[in-house]
């Protein structure tokens, strides 16, 4: 027979001979033969001897109610299909019922694999596909810059204040600036994240308020104190109270008027930390060194919305153009300037995750081919046996057609079976995949089933059939059935063949999961290396928290002065070590400040950047960050002594590699040369982990707090013992010396330290359950392989049995089989993944992709696996009875 | 058209229709009219066909494949639709005679011979 050709065309043949059937006669064709009729009949009674108007009548009269006729002709096609598609699933229903084992088996196994897909394509769908909750959301794009020494996220005010006025290619352009609010006087004092905004960032997004006004262009002017509430803190706070635009509110302590209320759902922008308030950038001008009219101050981020027509391209040129005129003009703070990058805003919101997210889509949609393997392969061995039911309906007159669609709508009812209940596992999966994601992953709040995750669902369900159900199907229906009559059920060279396509998806599962286990392996080692970094400093028994002084009743001398007691009334409290304030604290936040060597000058754009660190005193003693020269910061270190400052490890190897750094002066140039003062190195300190654990420890200096009180500190106390316990203990020494201060940001440093790994357990937990479906499935797929060998191999072994054969041959036959079999997969394994690791290596830690012995460690695993899958057919091959084994034939 | 001829006309058995039908056919092709006066004409005008059951029937048969049928002109150069036995019909059609004629002698068997009806 012609059909020993490639798989692909019999499977178009097969579609095509489904497709076509018997073209389908139109409802008007059937009336016409009615009226034709009519004319026949008539012209027959006609000749017969009646009038023209008696023929007809009777004519008429004879063939009944026309109308009838034609129901009966329409109803007869609207439901033969169906018909059959009912005989079909009922009959279908009946086989699987028949066989509760096999149907149990191949549903899970499909549900497994199409719940695990459902639930992760949920989070793709929610994190990475959803469109940005604004007007046009394709049109906005985030602009960042180039700069000497890589991408800055950021913009400066003046820089950004020129690009809106001299752009000619996006139709707004605004900037946003993190910034975070203590609001007294409505109830407690509350601690609210919120955002500097320029003035037409809700336009820009277009969204008005619900209630009230949004900004105006002057709102950017200096004077002007409006805020926008976002609709949970107007529900919270003001009792949803209608007529609040206009009043007025104390934010630090600064009087402002509150310009109206964002719709509900509103935010931006999408982070974790859900703003609650925005205020237009006035404020900061006021004071006397303004942020906002630094050139070098690079704090704004900023979105724009593209004109239509133009491209990212034309745009990112356009702005090029401006930002090199400025690099001219402003040499000091903008000559590193090297261009501009354009991407979409969602991009930029999502980018960091997704490419981890689409790495485990890959890995879950490798769980479904082995699960799609395992069903083919017991629909296989299945439909050897279900030859002869075939053959026999065959016989009895049931057409070629007729019986692939059978086999076919098995197929598909096995397939939505398995979708059902796969749905019902995404539904719960993606519950605790949720309680899984860090909130490093943005948008994760969206991710749920929603419409789209049903079609992907249904979808998943049919693509499935096909993946496990055509090659059974080809192989069962294909002509010269009754062979299979003639043969007894056992066609030989079925057998030889079904066994090879068995043996190839077997092996094929294997190396797929060998992949996903080498994948999920090296995760683990990364992971566990990140958990075996040094930070640098102790993290054990730290306690953070940090709180606002109002800027009205507090200078920032008399800040100075109130840290300075808070911290000598903390050190006093039982159960505290010791106790100090830094900013930045490690891992939440890293500032970066150029800086010059005294007897080093260089020019402005070429001078040296390194991390920056404001430390309060006892800094380093309290964070067990080791001083390896020198001394500590002390309380003498104040704005009346000498300027001194802290450095690295790192920064003394990087800028004094052949000389002792101590006694030399560096000074910190952040845009305005010449105000900051000459330091003297007075201590080298051990290097920290600042940017994350994976980060890289970068040259860093400390400079004493009290000689340059910038900004709120955070603070850290070490406890003697477990530092929650010390929370309300700093409560009640802060509210007895400045009460209606709100603390937050109140953490063990731990938690800092898992909040900075969540991301990587997040993958690891991941892949690691992936993986661990992928070695169970295919566990399963040899157990069934090596079995169903054993059941057609019964004759046989008995035979070897009646010929000599020990217990011990047998068991080296079978399970021998299971290593062959095994072996090849994990051969092939090895080969595939070390082409589909490489896509990890962004994810990998202290771990190369191709880690050999990570590839081994894995192999041993599948190899014990497949010892235990195939050592239980053994032992059942085993136990074999050669007598009855040879009669039974 | 009622004449006293129709009192002795007999309704058709369940299912014989379709027999009729794909008999009627061995000949050769025919159009629905055609089939219905054929088997009126040789049944000797005992058997009645409801012409409004043939055209469902005449659907139903090529729909399992006994027949198939085309746009043709009749003899008096009316339009109509033919039908042809097929393969698969001609196989059919022995197989129901054969039954029918197995059945219709026992029944007479059943019956006795036509003097005892009395």
């Amino acid at each position: 027979m012609e059909h020993r050709g490639p798989l692909a065309s019999r499977f178009l043949s097969l579609v095509s001979f489904l497709a076509f059937r018997r073209r389908k006669r139109s409802q008007g064709d059937f009336a016409e033969e009615l009226q034709a009729h009519l004319a026949l009949e008539a012209d027959r009674l006609r000749e017969a001897g009646m009038s023209e108007e008696e023929a007809l009548a009777a004519a008429r009269r004879h063939l009944g109610n026309m109308t009838r006729i034609q129901e009966r002709f329409y109803e007869a096609h609207r439901w033969r299909w169906l018909d059959d598609l009912t005989k079909d699933v009922r009959y279908g229903l009946r086989q699987l019922r028949r066989n509760p084992g096999f149907t149990a088996v191949a549903v899970i196994t499909l549900a497994l694999g199409i719940g695990a897909n459902t639930a992760m394509f949920s989070v793709i769908d929610g994190v990475l596909l959803r469109p940005l909750p604004y007007a046009h959301p394709s049109q906005l794009v985030s602009v960042q810059q180039r700069v000497g020494h890589g991408v800055s996220s950021s913009v400066s005010y003046p820089n950004f204040f020129d690009w809106r006025s001299q752009n000619h290619v996006f139709s707004s352009i605004a900037a946003y600036w993190e910034s975070d609010f203590t609001l007294t006087g409505v109830g407690q004092p509350v601690y609210l994240p919120g955002e500097f905004v320029t003035w037409d960032t809700f336009r820009l997004l277009g969204e008005r308020p619900a209630l009230g006004r949004g900004f105006l262009p002057q709102d950017e002017q200096a004077g002007s104190h409006e805020v926008l509430l976002s609709h949970r803190l107007w529900q919270s706070r003001f009792g949803s109270n209608p007529k609040v635009v206009g009043h007025a509110i104390a934010l630090d302590g600064k009087s402002y008027t509150i310009a109206g209320v964002m719709p509900a759902g509103f935010q931006f922008p999408i982070s974790a930390e859900t703003a609650e308030l925005w205020t237009a950038i006035a404020p900061d001008a006021e004071g006397k060194s303004p942020m906002t009219a630094d050139r070098g101050a690079d704090l704004f981020s900023v979105i724009a919305r593209l004109k239509p027509g133009v491209t990212m391209s034309q745009a990112e040129a356009d702005i090029g153009v401006i930002s090199r005129r400025l690099a001219k003009e402003h040499p000091n703070t903008d000559g590193d300037f090297k261009g501009v990058i354009l991407q979409p805003e969602l991009r930029q919101i999502v980018g960091s995750v997704q490419l981890a997210l689409l790495i485990l889509l890959g890995a879950v949609g490798f769980v479904l081919l082995i699960a799609c393997a395992n069903v083919a392969s017991l629909l296989l061995s299945r439909g050897t046996s279900r030859n002869k039911e075939m053959a026999i309906r065959v016989a009895l007159g049931a057409g070629r057609r007729r019986v692939v669609r059978q086999l076919l709508t098995e197929t598909l009812l096995l397939s939505f079976l398995g979708t059902g209940l796969g749905l019902l596992l995404a539904v719960w999966g993606t519950r605790v995949l949720l309680r899984l994601t860090p909130v490093t992953i943005p948008r994760s709040s969206q991710v749920g089933v929603d419409g789209l995750v049903l079609l992907f669902a249904i979808a998943l369900a049919f693509v499935t059939a096909v993946m496990f159900g055509a090659a059974p199907a080809l192989q069962l229906s294909k002509p010269g059935l009754g062979e299979a009559l003639k043969e007894g059920g056992r066609s030989s060279s079925d057998a030889g063949r079904h066994r090879r396509l068995r043996n190839g998806l077997v092996i094929g599962e294997t190396a797929a999961a060998f992949s996903l286990l080498a994948g999920a392996a090296l995760l683990i080692a990364s992971y566990l290396a990140l958990q075996r970094t040094d930070p640098g400093f102790n993290p054990h028994q730290l306690l953070t928290f940090t709180f606002q002084l109002p800027r009205t009743r507090y200078s920032r001398a008399q800040e100075v002065s109130f840290y300075t007691r808070l911290l000598a009334r903390l050190r006093q409290t039982p159960g505290v070590r010791s106790a100090s304030g830094v900013v930045p604290l490690p891992e939440t936040d890293h500032w970066s400040v150029s800086f010059e060597i005294e007897g080093h000058p260089v020019a402005s754009a070429m001078r040296p950047v390194a991390g920056f660190v404001m430390a309060s005193p006892g800094y380093f003693h309290t964070m067990g960050i080791p001083i390896l020269q020198g001394r500590e910061f002390t309380e003498a270190d104040d704005a009346k002594a000498p300027p001194v400052t802290a450095v690295s490890q790192a920064f003394a190897r990087r800028y004094f590699p052949n000389e002792d750094p101590m006694g030399k002066r560096i000074q910190s140039v952040a845009s305005m040369p010449g105000t900051s003062p000459w330091r003297e190195i007075v201590g080298v300190v051990g290097d920290v982990k600042d940017r994350g654990l994976a980060g890289t420890t970068g040259p860093v200096y400390y400079v004493p707090y009290n000689q340059l009180p910038m900004t709120t500190l955070t603070f850290i106390v070490r406890a003697k013992g477990n530092p929650r316990a010390l929370v309300s203990l700093v409560r009640s020494e802060m509210a007895s010396m400045e009460p209606n201060i709100p603390l937050y940001n109140i953490e063990t440093m731990e938690q800092y330290l898992a909040s900075s790994s969540a991301q990587a357990r997040f993958n690891t937990i991941l892949l690691g359950i992936f993986a661990s479906l992928a070695l169970l499935l295919a566990a399963v797929g040899l157990y069934g392989v090596v079995s169903y060998s054993v059941s057609q191999r019964t004759h046989e072994i008995g035979l070897r049995m009646a010929l000599g054969a020990q217990k011990r041959d047998v068991l080296r036959l079978v399970v021998g089989q299971g290593m062959i079999l095994a072996s090849t997969g994990v051969g092939i394994g090895i080969v595939g993944a070390f082409g589909l690791t490489r896509f990890l290596s962004t994810l990998l830690y202290g771990v190369k992709p191709d880690d050999p012995l990570t590839f081994v460690a894995v192999s041993a695993v599948l190899m014990a696996v497949t010892l235990v899958a195939s050592y239980l057919p053994a032992r059942r091959a085993m136990r074999v009875d050669p007598v009855v084994a040879l009669r039974h034939e | 058209m009622l004449t006293r001829k129709d009192k002795h006309r007999a309704a058709l058995l369940q299912g014989t229709l379709d027999m009729l039908i794909l008999r009627m056919l061995m000949p050769g092709q025919n159009h629905g009219q055609g089939i219905a006066r054929a088997i009126e004409q040789q049944s000797g005008d005992v058997l009645l066909i409801d012409h409004g059951a043939l055209y469902p029937a005449l659907d139903r048969l090529e729909g399992k494949g006994w027949i198939n049928s085309q746009w043709g002109t009749s003899s008096n150069n009316r339009k109509a639709r033919f039908y042809t036995l097929t393969v698969k019909g001609r196989r059919q059609l022995l197989k129901e005679t054969g039954q029918w004629r197995k059945v219709a002698a026992a029944i007479s068997r059943v019956l006795g011979p036509q003097e005892a009806e009395g």
